[in-house]
């Protein structure tokens, strides 16, 4: 179906869902899109009239969509409803030949991706998930430099991403144990960068603080046959330096999030360590040189519309599939099976014994 | 307790995330915590509660809020304007729910953050202190004696000193400080440190909410012991294998306004908030941050300079606070609510300490003794 797309005609984009991540993100690389004539927005979804209101603003000719699977004339989804609706509303779009580009995390459960890839497989569809990180220059020069083993080989990784919460959700239901907490959430990208990075590891251990509800603050470690050990933290709670250092035999690198254009590196055996911002490479006077900056985080939503739309062209493959997401999705719920209460030494007798008594119910 | 429903307003908060915790998993109250938007929820949400949203200054979202609730714990932080403009909206939603009690978490800061020694809840609190914090604070207070003199629900007042424990500024920001080579002290850290652990703080609630002939008080609390700010650090440097002599100690000073603090007084200055509307708001922006950068940087400097982290300026706060002369009494809240520390101060700086673990912090030694 995608194939029927004539090139040089936008591609009619279908929003649903118009929460936080589709005003502040892809609404904007949208409108940019849709001066290019790359896309047009040409419905909206979302049940909350307010929320469709104000994007329909944005996008006047979009029409108001009574039901998210009134998909005609659409030719891409993008499903930025909370998670316990991406995989009713994916396969119901990818059924009627509609490419999806699913919000993160992309399934509530591994078997809801697992019926997502099927009805990819089934319709032809293409089916994209939106890890808008790996469009980043530094998480692809992160793996590069890995990949060429350019610090020698890898040691240890320990990341930490998180803070005090302060993503502006528009419904409590956020935190409701379906759409589970902030391994879920954050974690989707970091799991997913990881494994991107370094592959499924061969080993797990998992700990969170979630008591009946869902948790704030969680604790990983991936353990490879190879030797490599990465150790995650995940907090809505306090934060430290939101950071991902990786431990080589010659040096060490460090990627942070909050800092997506650049990368920092150090050697083992010098005193100083490099603060290398990303540029695009190009070429001068004959010679490879660094060209423009390279992308930023906001750009790389762009991008991320723009890889869709190739691979519905068929100029390229995706960059972040469902079958590349569902890697980390499995793991993320491998994590879940295995999860024990965090030691959280300043809680009294009493209160350690019903803390552990609430974490083992599920509500 | 059990059956009586305890809102928490500021769930969110250091102190009134204990407070859920803590009342939650003791099986003391039904909690319901109330935050002022969504994304407050975090910590809360960890538990299966039924929480709500209100704005502290929202009335009509506090009645729903407080609607079926017995009593009420304030631990709503924030600026100064919220501080005090959320007292009359608590209040009245709370009158209008039929609450019984509230008990507003204030602060020892009422008698600023170096009391005059014989410092008790007897000497007359001034909302003309140099800390704008503590003014609020005292205004706050007096709001709300205000509206129960006139309301039909009964206030507590609790004034806590320094609150450590998980979570706390005093022990994270303390913990940031030393990670990032920023950390300093006032005078050896000598001075008193009116510390009381957020346990502690926690059980003070606890009594005020229930105890009779409480109403329309307010009580100074606080650890058993008597430390200072050194006994309070060192833990913490402790725990990252820091010596904590090798913490700089500098001279205390009121310090002077720097030309920075002079122009960011200008703009809050009822002329500058006067004036500067009448300029465009690009312009402002541009203006202020250029003057900023240039204030801070003047040109015209040597390019041959020894490198050197420049020194630590103490701002006033700090300043007083370590060198304190004065332990602030708790001795009417032991005698009119039965208050007594539960938790030692060895044992709260341990806590504390193996938080800083959990939350991640590079930590060597655990244990605070």
């Amino acid at each position: 179906m995608n194939a029927n797309i004539a090139p040089g005609q936008p591609v009619n984009v279908a929003l649903l869902g118009c929460g936080s991540v589709c005003s502040i993100y892809h609404a904007p690389a949208l409108e940019q899109l849709a001066q290019s004539g790359i896309v047009r927005v040409a419905g909206i979804f979302d049940p909350d009239g307010e929320a469709v209101a104000r994007l329909t603003e944005r996008f006047p000719s979009a029409r108001r969509m009574s039901l998210p699977d009134d998909l005609s004339g659409m030719d891409l989804a993008i499903v930025a409803s909370p998670p316990a609706f991406h995989a009713r509303q994916s396969i119901d779009a990818l059924r009627a030949g509609v490419t999806v580009l699913c919000e993160k995390p992309m399934a509530s459960s591994v078997k809801e991706g697992d019926a997502m890839i099927a009805a990819a497989a089934e319709s032809r569809g293409l089916l994209a998930i939106a890890l808008v990180r790996r469009f980043l220059p530094a998480t692809q020069a992160v793996r590069s430099i890995l990949a060429n083993r350019m610090l020698g080989e890898l040691r240890t990784v320990a990341c930490f991403e998180g803070g005090p919460f302060r993503w502006p959700a528009r419904s409590p239901s956020f935190f409701d144990r379906s759409q589970g907490g902030v391994f879920l959430d954050v974690g989707a990208h970091m799991l997913d960068l990881l494994v991107w990075w370094l592959g499924v590891p061969d080993g797990v251990d998992y700990e969170d603080d979630a008591m009946g509800g869902v948790e704030a603050n969680c604790r990983f470690v991936l353990q490879y046959d190879s030797g490599i050990r990465v150790a995650g933290r995940l907090s809505r709670d306090w934060e430290l330096p939101n950071r991902y250092l990786f431990d080589c035999a010659k040096g060490w690198m460090s990627w942070m999030p909050t800092e997506p254009e650049s990368v920092q590196i150090g050697f083992h055996d010098t005193s100083f360590a490099l603060g290398a911002e990303l540029h695009d490479r190009t070429v001068s006077f004959g010679r490879p040189a660094a060209g423009r900056k390279s992308i930023n985080f906001q750009q790389a939503f762009i991008l991320q519309i723009c890889n869709v739309v190739d691979a519905m062209h068929r100029r390229a493959s995706l960059v972040a599939s469902g079958a590349d997401a569902l890697k980390s999705l499995r793991l993320t719920h491998e994590c879940y099976r295995l999860r024990k209460l965090m030691n959280m030494a300043w809680l009294t007798d009493i209160e350690s014994a019903t803390a552990r008594a609430e974490a083992g119910r599920v509500p | 307790m059990t059956s009586s429903r305890v809102a928490v307003l500021g769930a969110g908060g250091f102190i009134g995330s204990r407070v859920v915790e803590s009342f939650h998993l003791q099986g003391w109250a039904e909690v319901r915590p109330i935050v002022r938007r969504i994304s407050g929820l975090a910590r809360s949400r960890r538990f299966n509660l039924d929480s709500r949203i209100a704005d502290g200054c929202d009335a009509q979202a506090l009645r729903a809020a407080l609607a079926g609730c017995e009593y009420v714990v304030h631990a709503i932080a924030g600026d100064n304007a919220t501080i005090v403009g959320t007292v009359e909206p608590v209040y009245r939603a709370a009158e209008h729910a039929g609450v019984r009690r509230i008990v507003y978490v204030s602060s020892a800061s009422v008698h600023g953050q170096s009391p005059a020694p014989g410092t008790d809840e007897n000497t007359p609190l001034r909302e003309d202190q140099p800390i704008a914090y503590n003014n609020a604070k005292v205004k706050a207070e007096r709001r709300f004696l205000r509206m129960r003199e006139n309301g039909r629900v009964e206030a507590v007042m609790l004034r806590p000193g320094i609150v450590y424990g998980p979570r706390s500024p005093w022990i994270g920001g303390f913990a940031n400080e030393l990670l990032t080579g920023r950390a300093f002290v006032v005078e050896g850290a000598h001075g008193v440190c009116n510390s009381i652990y957020v346990d502690n703080v926690v059980r003070a609630i606890q009594l005020a909410l229930t105890a009779p002939g409480a109403d329309g008080h307010a009580f100074l609390v606080g650890d058993e012991e008597t430390v200072t700010w050194r006994e309070l650090y060192e833990p913490v440097t402790r725990a990252f294998g820091i010596p904590f002599n090798e913490i700089p100690s500098i001279k205390g000073s009121v310090p002077a306004q720097s030309s920075f603090e002079r122009m960011l007084c200008f703009r809050d200055s009822k002329l500058g908030q006067a004036l500067l509307p009448a300029f465009p708001l690009r312009l402002r922006h541009a203006m202020y941050t250029g003057l900023a950068a240039w204030l801070q940087y003047p040109p015209g400097g040597s390019p041959y300079v020894m490198e050197a982290e420049p020194a630590p300026v103490p701002d006033l706060e700090r300043t007083l606070l370590q060198t304190c002369a004065w332990k602030l009494p708790s001795d009417k809240a032991k005698h009119m609510l039965g208050y007594s520390p539960q938790v030692s101060f060895t044992e709260g700086c341990r806590r504390s300490v193996e938080w800083l673990g959990f939350a991640g912090y590079p930590v060597l030694h655990h244990g605070g003794g």
